[in-house]
């Protein structure tokens, strides 16, 4: 008696769920997941027969299955429940920290990007030449990291790079977070990126090497939001903390004009607080990557600088401001211009190269990018 | 039904299978004998009117790291804007052999664009995702789009 | 199309179990139009997963069911040599179809690796449940030349034998005797049917809560290679593994005798806690059991059995064993696999039997587990290389435990553990101590709670696309 009354209701489930699934079936676009839902697939011989029409129908029926968004969001926390520490290749670590997974070195990878950053040093070798790679969250704050993940040995990845270089002064800012005294405040708990304490570190060791004199200028940060939960946090889908956002603004009277020049724009300013609506709050720092921009300053300098830099470098490039005419910021993986002639028109006088370990591990944009 | 005629039915049955059998080794082998013009030419009929444009052999060497010299003709398009990851590229091989290998660097270089836009643009991002890479015998398909199916039907009717 | 999808749950088990009861239970009350809707069905869920092959599936039922009727109508006009051909003929004809889509890879990729040859072999993929159905129709063709089960005349009742959709993809292998009668009569009421539905969620449930998160778990393990692996590594991904092939293997079997129920079949058991066997003999009688009585009746006891002396007895012993191992899948693992277990059974036959006896039960449960699970690294390797580097570290030939081991270990020990509960029949003495209303009322919170918990499973996995991915 009892099997069947509980027959009867697993069968009353199942039609349940089959005929609730049937509403909300053109919903586009998961904010859950951050991407886009499989859209009814078109019935064609061509597709049925190699199987693609199936494939597509399970991907539609599964993306719009009901109560998806509650079901994914079970699912993750059971896991972790249950003692799983990580999630979408993103490490679940204490204090309510997100850990991006680190990048492994490949020697072959990294030889080719290395070759190609020397060329680029040679071929300018009037201008002075810096390298700085900057540390991830899972090498700081390792002690928060989750107990025995595999992971990475960062400060010999960085050792080895920096060995490979030539004719460049590498800037050593593994040291100073190291020594730094609330490693906390260095990494974006919901995000991959550092933040603002981090980055005036860092500067600090830059300007040291660039002999930039730093004594005359006052710094000053402020808050721009405390809601801020970024990549790492849309990735895993676990929102459990907010981030607050600092910008450091240079207490000068240098004035500067910022222009994108691919999109032929021009602001007079390196910070877009449009982008504070947005989800992606850390592009408030320049709106973004992009693949060219230049800052044209009335700086009291007749020195230019050239900086090549992944996202990291975003927050840190605004307090180079003072120290130079000019400063031209590329972003490799977006660049498609072409690289010598860009160097030849410019001339600059200091080049600088501001990466995360992670990063620069994986990317090789650089290489096609001489032309 | 005498004896003699179940024989036959059986026999005919065999014939029929062997017929098939032959039928399907071609969709499963796949590949090709157009040249990547005659096979371009309904694809890029899909792609009129989108954001996408004519790139060289050179853009898709530079972007995918191809070994030109093994390829019989290459077809790629892809977006102006650096902020668009879409892109429609066939490659059509000298040998079908090189067919995994060619697959692998597109996976690759999937991987890296999906690694670059993964937190900046979910957009683009689920479009990579979503990105299909086939090969056929000797031609090798490769879209990120948001019509990315309408483009391979388009494909696997032009071989 | 496989059971542990939404395509099936949401869309074709509902619309066929509609179909089937109003149309055929309430309106016609039919017993061949209740077959054609299961027919239909069936052709659509394998054409569904095989849209090319399904022609090869269809052509056999014909071909098999015209061997059927020729066999009789030669068999009443007294033309024994008929019979006889027509006997042989379908035997070529259904081993020739599996072998060629199965094994003609493995064929020409041993013969080359002997003569130091190069031939390219033809390149088919498997059709899925070939292997399967291919032993059914035997099942049917050699009985029925034994003269223990009359030809089925009905051409569709026939072909719902070989295409019903619930054992069609993974068995249980049914025989055509055990099943003729349901084939023209079946009475269908709500208490086979919630038993049936019952059953089948707990199969989901083994197949999506514990087969694929213990499967992830060893994938890890496996891919990582044997450079970073310690011993205890090694044996959390075989203990891992074998608990995976366990609720894989066993949940679809609960589910086709399921969805079976549902639509009033009666199928066979095929497994039957096959982990508290109390030797590798008594493990055959657990695991797969109609694979292992297939072959017994149709190769075993043709070739002669047990009723001869030793040395052929142990001889046909090996045989059903390589051809055992083979039919898991065309490499040499699974053949030495089977060769493997063919050695065991013949030292527990002839050698070990007064021995065995002596042992303590529990030793017993020890020994028998560590040679299955020996036999899972067999089975589970890519290569005999590779079984015998993992074999190598399982057994000491590396660092004692690692933080690999560990965080593996710490993110999943709640499912292994509970995984390996499961997978005994402890939780039925633990529910002994309740009284029936209470196991009844736990019974109907469980199992729709179960239910909800494998769509859960089921759905989230689409998100989780890491776990398939090959690094």
């Amino acid at each position: 008696m009892y099997t069947r009354r509980a027959g009867i209701l697993v069968a009353a489930l199942l039609f349940a769920v089959s005929i609730l699934s049937m509403f909300g079936r053109d919903k586009l676009y998961s904010e859950n997941e951050n991407r886009y839902l499989e859209a009814q697939p078109k019935l064609s011989a061509a597709a049925v027969f190699d199987g693609k029409y199936m494939e597509n129908t399970e991907a539609y029926l599964s993306d719009h299955f009901f109560a998806r968004d509650a079901m994914v969001n079970i699912r993750t926390q059971l896991d972790i429940f249950f003692g799983k520490k990580e999630v979408n290749n993103i490490y679940i670590g204490k204090n309510h920290f997100l850990f991006e997974k680190p990048s492994e070195y490949s020697a072959d990878k990294v030889g080719k990007t290395l070759d190609t950053i020397n060329k680029i040093t040679k071929s300018q070798s009037a201008a002075s030449s810096y390298f700085a790679l900057a540390p991830n969250a899972c090498e700081i704050l390792s002690d928060l990291m989750p107990s025995n993940a595999p992971t990475q040995n960062q400060p010999e990845q960085i050792k080895k790079v920096y060995g490979k270089l030539g004719n460049m002064k590498c800037v050593d800012i593994l040291s100073a977070l190291q020594k730094a005294e609330n490693k906390e405040r260095l990494y974006y708990r919901t995000d991959h990126h550092w933040t603002y304490e981090a980055a005036n570190i860092a500067f600090k060791q830059i300007a040291a090497q660039m002999n930039l004199n730093t004594k005359s200028v006052e710094y000053k940060s402020y808050c721009v939001t405390n809601s801020f939960k970024g990549t790492l946090a849309s990735s895993a889908s676990l929102f459990s903390a907010e981030d607050s956002i600092y910008i450091t603004v240079p207490k000068t009277d240098v004035k500067y004009v910022v222009t994108y020049v691919d999109e032929n724009k021009k602001t007079a300013s390196v910070f877009d607080s449009s982008n504070l609506k947005k989800k992606d709050k850390y592009e408030v720092f320049f709106g973004g990557n992009f693949s060219q921009i230049e800052i044209e300053t009335s700086a009291k300098s007749d020195k230019t600088l050239l900086l090549f830099k992944d996202s990291y470098a975003n927050c840190l490039a605004p307090m180079l401001i003072p120290y130079f005419k000019k400063i031209i910021i590329i972003d490799p993986r977006y660049y498609t211009g072409n690289l010598t002639q860009t160097i030849q028109k410019e001339n600059p006088t200091d080049m600088l190269w501001l990466y995360n370990v992670n990063t620069f591990l994986n990317d090789t944009s650089i290489v096609n990018s001489l032309g | 039904m005498t004896d003699k005629k179940y024989i036959w039915i059986e026999i005919g049955l065999v014939v029929i299978l062997i017929v098939y059998i032959i039928f399907i080794n071609g969709f499963y082998s796949g590949g090709t004998d157009k040249s990547i013009a005659e096979v371009s030419k309904p694809v890029t009929a899909t792609l009129k009117g989108s954001t996408l444009s004519k790139k060289t052999n050179g853009d898709a060497v530079k972007a995918f790291g191809f070994e030109l010299d093994k390829t019989d003709g290459i077809m790629y398009y892809a977006a102006d804007n650096v902020m668009d990851v879409s892109e429609v590229l066939i490659v059509k091989l000298k040998d079908k052999t090189d067919a995994p290998d060619f697959e692998e660097k597109i996976r690759e270089r999937v991987t890296n664009q999906e690694n670059l836009y993964k937190g900046y643009a979910p957009k683009q991002y689920s479009l990579l995702q979503n990105s299909i890479v086939a090969s056929s015998g000797n031609t090798v398909f490769y879209c990120t789009s948001k019509t990315a199916n309408a483009i391979y039907e388009a494909y696997k009717n032009a071989l | 199309m496989v059971f542990s999808s939404t395509t099936f749950l949401i869309a074709f088990l509902p619309v066929t179990l509609i179909a089937y009861y109003v149309i055929g239970v309430k309106l016609t009350k039919n017993i061949t139009v209740k077959n054609i809707i299961l027919l239909l069905a069936s052709l659509v869920f394998y054409a569904w997963g095989e849209p090319l092959y399904i022609v090869l599936m269809v052509i056999s039922i014909l071909f098999n069911y015209t061997v059927g009727r020729a066999m009789a109508s030669s068999r009443e006009t007294g033309n024994s040599k008929r019979v006889k051909a027509q006997f042989i003929f379908a035997i070529v004809f259904n081993l020739g179809m599996l072998g060629f889509f199965k094994y003609i890879g493995f064929l020409f990729g041993t013969v080359n690796s002997v003569f130091g040859t190069d031939i390219q072999s033809l390149a088919f993929p498997l059709p899925v449940g070939i292997s399967f159905y291919t032993f059914q129709i035997l099942s049917y063709i050699i009985d029925l030349y034994r003269g223990n089960i009359e030809v089925q005349k009905n051409p569709i009742s026939f072909a719902l034998y070989i295409s019903l959709f619930p054992q069609l993809i993974a068995g249980p292998i049914v025989k055509y005797k055990d099943i003729a009668k349901q084939l023209s009569f079946r009475k269908e009421n709500a208490d086979d049917f919630s038993r049936g539905i019952t059953r089948f969620t707990v199969g989901l449930a083994k197949k999506l809560i514990f087969a694929n998160t213990l499967g992830a778990v060893y994938t890890i393990i496996q891919n990582g290679g044997t450079k970073d692996l310690s011993v205890v590594g090694a044996w959390i991904g075989i203990i891992c593994y074998t608990l995976q092939i366990y609720f894989d293997f066993s949940g679809y079997s609960d589910m086709a005798i399921g969805l079976g129920g549902m639509f009033g079949f009666r199928f066979n058991e095929n497994f039957r806690y096959p982990y508290i066997a109390a030797s590798v003999t008594d493990f055959w009688r657990r695991w797969h059991i109609s694979l292992s009585t297939w072959f017994k009746e149709y190769v075993y006891i043709p070739l002669g059995g047990n009723r001869r002396k030793t040395p052929r007895v142990i001889l046909n012993l090996m045989i059903v064993w390589m051809l055992t191992g083979l039919w898991h899948g065309a490499a040499w693992n699974f053949v030495l696999w089977g060769v493997f277990y063919g050695v065991l059974l013949i030292l527990e036959k002839y050698v070990l039997a007064g021995a065995l006896e002596k042992i303590p039960t529990p030793v017993r449960y020890i020994l028998t587990m560590l040679c299955v699970m020996v036999g899972w690294v067999l089975f589970s390797s890519p290569s005999l290389a590779a079984a015998g580097e993992y074999l190598g570290v399982m057994f000491g030939g590396a660092e004692f435990i690692n933080s690999q081991a560990i965080y593996i270990f710490s993110a999943n020990f709640i499912v292994i553990i509970l995984g390996a509960f499961c997978a005994t029949p402890l939780y039925r003495k633990a529910l002994r101590s309740f009284s029936i209303q209470t196991i009844g009322k736990l019974k109907m919170a469980a199992y729709p709670l179960l239910f909800i918990l494998c769509m859960i499973f089921m759905i989230s996995e689409t998100y989780n696309p890491f776990l398939y991915f090959r690094f």
